[in-house]
C-alpha cells in the first residue's frame, strides 16, 4: 500500500456551545436541591421528560414542574467500553434507561457495585448527584 | 396507473471504492461516483438539471460540499445538500426524486457522500455519539453509537432469549458477501468465533458487529420515466418512498427491542406502492445493518417475519442469496462499509444492479418478482427511510 500524502490542517477549531437554559432553569435548581423534575401539561396531563415548560399538544405555557420520586425499573443497558474522547477521564460505564413510577422513562448513568448482577427489570433509584468536576447530574443507583 | 411522465427511474449508477481513501479529496471522491454515473446514463452535466447531495459532514472540512463536488464535477445547475444522519443519502434521493415529479427536472442527480478518515477516531466516536440528543445524553453521559444500537441489543437479546453468538452470525453473512464486492471495505470472510472473540465496543456488541469508519461516494442519475426509457434499456424505477422521524431521546422510545419510525416508514412505502407488505413481493432487500442488532431488528420492522423471529431467520440462513429473503448481497454497511451520507445511494446502486442482473458472481439474486426493497436508518431510530423500487416490466 503506498502512504497517503494528508495536509494537516494548520486551522484549529474548539467547538464549544452556550446552550440557553432559561426556560428549564427550574430543572438546574432542582438538582441542586436534590431533586430530579420533569414537567406536566395542567390542561391534558401529558408528562414531559427531558423537560418542556410549553405543551405541544395544547399550544399552551400551561405546564408545572413535578419531582420524580425517583424509584425506578431498568429497561435496558450498556456497559460503554470504548467511550468518547471528552469522556476519557471516565474509564467504562453503565447506561442504563429506566422507567420511573412515573411513567417517564430516564436515559443515565447507572451506578452498582457489581456489574455481573445488572439484569432488566431490576429496581433503581433515581438521585440528583454532583459530578466530581463539581456540576450537578442525576443518575440511577442499583439498590 | 401512472403515465411514464408521473414515473422516475434510475438511469445511471456510480459507486467508489469504500474504505480509508486518504488517497483522495472529498471533490476527487464525489467525482469517482458522478463520472461513472453520467456515463452509464449516457448523459452529460448540461443534461442535469438538478442535484443533491446526501452527507453528515462535521469531520471533513468542507461545509458546502453539495458546490465543491459540483464545480469538481462540471455541475452548475441547482443543487443542495441533505442531512438525515445514516440516512442522508435516502433523503438526498427522495429531493431528487420529488424535483422530477414536481416537474421542475427532468433529469437530476442524487449522490451521497462521506469523507469521514479525515478527521482522527477519537473525534469520530466524538460526533457520531453525540447524533443522538445531545444535550440530554451525550453532554452528560457521553453517548456512542454502539452504545445506543446495544441498547436494544442488550434488550432484544433478553427478550427473545438469543445469544451474542446469534448476531455475530449477520456478520458473517455481510462479511460473505463483502469478499465478492469488489467496492467493499472489507473483502474477506469471518466466522462466529472470529467474531466471539473480538473485543467489546459497547456489551453486548463487540468490534465485529459493528460497521466501519469509512470514506465513500455513490451517485445515480434519475430522470422521468419517458426521458428514462429513451436513455435506458434497463430504467430502474423508484416506486414509492415512505419516510417516519422517531424522537431524538431514547426515553420517548416505546420499545427497545426494534425501531418504529422504521415501522411507519415500511407501512407508508408498501401503502404507496399498492404492495401488501414485504414478504411476497421482493427479490432483493438491503436494509440498515450499522450493527447486527440493526438487520434483526430490521426483518422484523419490516414485516418479513414476527416480532422475535428475525434472529431465526439469520439461523436458518434465509437471508442469503439462495434463502427466502436475499438481503444486503453487497455487504452490507457492516463489510461494505457505512459512509454515513452515502450510505442511502450506494443501496439504491445496489438495488439498481441486481435488478438489472449485473451484480458480481456470487453474489446476484435471482429476479422473478422485478421488484427491491431499500431499508435505510438516520440516527438510533431518528429517520426511516423505506424505498421500492422496480423494473417496471
Amino acid at each position: 500500500m503506498p502512504i497517503d500524502t494528508v495536509l494537516e490542517d494548520r486551522r484549529v477549531l474548539d467547538l464549544r456551545y452556550r446552550m440557553p437554559i432559561s426556560q428549564i432553569i427550574k430543572f438546574f435548581e432542582g438538582l441542586e436541591e436534590g431533586k430530579v423534575r420533569g414537567t406536566r401539561c395542567k390542561e391534558c396531563g401529558r408528562k414531559y421528560f427531558p423537560p418542556q415548560t410549553e405543551c405541544s399538544t395544547c399550544m399552551t405555557k400551561n405546564t408545572e414542574w413535578f419531582d420524580f420520586e425517583g424509584d425506578a425499573s431498568l429497561e435496558t443497558f450498556t456497559t460503554v467500553e470504548v467511550v468518547p474522547t471528552s469522556f476519557v477521564n471516565e474509564g467504562s460505564y453503565v447506561v442504563a434507561v429506566g422507567l420511573l413510577k412515573e411513567g417517564v422513562r430516564i436515559l443515565s448513568w447507572l451506578n452498582t457495585e457489581d456489574r455481573s448482577s445488572i439484569k432488566i427489570g431490576m429496581k433503581m433509584k433515581l438521585k440528583a448527584v454532583k459530578r466530581k468536576e463539581g456540576y450537578y447530574s442525576y443518575e440511577f443507583f442499583s439498590i | 396507473m401512472k403515465s411514464n411522465d408521473e414515473k422516475v427511474a434510475i438511469v445511471g449508477v456510480g459507486h467508489s471504492k469504500f474504505g480509508k481513501r486518504l488517497d483522495v479529496s472529498i471533490n476527487e471522491l464525489g467525482w469517482e461516483a458522478i463520472k461513472p454515473a453520467l456515463q452509464d446514463a449516457g448523459v452529460t452535466q448540461k443534461d442535469v438539471d438538478f442535484y443533491s447531495v446526501g452527507n453528515f459532514g462535521y469531520w471533513s472540512e468542507e461545509i458546502l460540499p453539495a458546490v465543491t463536488i459540483g464545480e469538481y464535477a462540471g455541475l452548475s445547475c441547482g443543487s443542495l445538500k441533505t442531512e438525515a444522519a445514516c440516512a442522508s443519502g435516502s433523503a438526498s434521493l427522495k429531493i431528487a426524486v420529488d424535483s422530477i415529479l414536481s416537474g421542475n427536472s427532468e433529469i437530476a442527480i442524487a449522490m451521497g457522500i462521506e469523507k469521514m478518515y479525515n478527521s482522527p477516531n477519537g473525534t469520530i466516536i466524538e460526533l457520531i455519539g453525540r447524533a443522538g440528543n445531545y444535550f440530554w445524553e451525550f453532554e452528560n453521559f457521553g453517548m456512542t453509537f454502539p452504545g445506543y444500537y446495544a441498547l436494544y441489543a442488550t434488550k432484544y437479546l433478553d427478550a427473545y432469549h438469543s445469544r451474542e453468538e446469534d448476531l455475530c452470525e449477520a456478520a458473517v453473512k455481510a462479511h460473505h458477501y463483502g469478499s465478492l464486492n469488489p467496492y467493499a471495505q472489507f473483502q474477506k470472510e469471518t466466522s462466529v468465533e472470529e467474531c466471539m472473540k473480538s473485543k467489546y465496543v459497547s456489551r453486548p456488541l463487540k468490534l465485529m458487529d459493528s460497521s466501519p469508519i469509512t470514506d465513500g461516494a455513490a451517485a445515480v442519475v434519475l430522470a422521468r420515466g419517458d426521458v428514462a426509457k429513451k436513455l435506458s434499456d434497463t430504467p430502474v424505477y423508484v416506486e414509492a418512498q415512505g419516510y417516519a422521524s422517531g424522537t431524538a431521546y431514547m426515553g420517548r422510545r416505546d420499545d427497545y427491542t426494534g425501531l418504529e419510525a422504521s415501522r411507519r416508514a415500511a407501512e407508508a412505502a408498501y401503502r404507496k406502492a399498492g404492495l401488501d407488505g414485504a414478504a411476497n413481493n421482493f427479490d432483493i432487500f438491503e436494509v440498515h445493518d450499522c450493527f447486527t442488532i440493526a438487520e434483526v431488528m430490521a426483518y422484523e420492522d419490516l414485516g418479513l417475519v414476527k416480532k422475535g423471529e428475525g434472529i431465526q431467520l439469520l439461523r436458518d440462513h434465509q437471508t442469503y442469496r439462495d434463502g427466502k429473503y436475499p438481503a444486503n448481497l453487497d455487504g452490507g454497511l457492516k463489510s461494505k462499509g457505512h459512509p454515513i451520507g452515502a450510505t442511502g445511494i450506494s443501496q439504491a446502486v445496489e438495488i439498481t444492479k441486481q435488478l438489472r442482473g449485473e451484480a458480481e458472481k456470487g453474489r446476484q439474486a435471482d429476479i422473478r418478482k422485478g421488484r427491491g426493497l431499500q431499508h435505510n436508518v438516520g440516527g438510533t431510530g431518528h429517520y426511516a427511510y423505506v424505498t421500492v423500487y422496480s423494473r417496471g416490466d
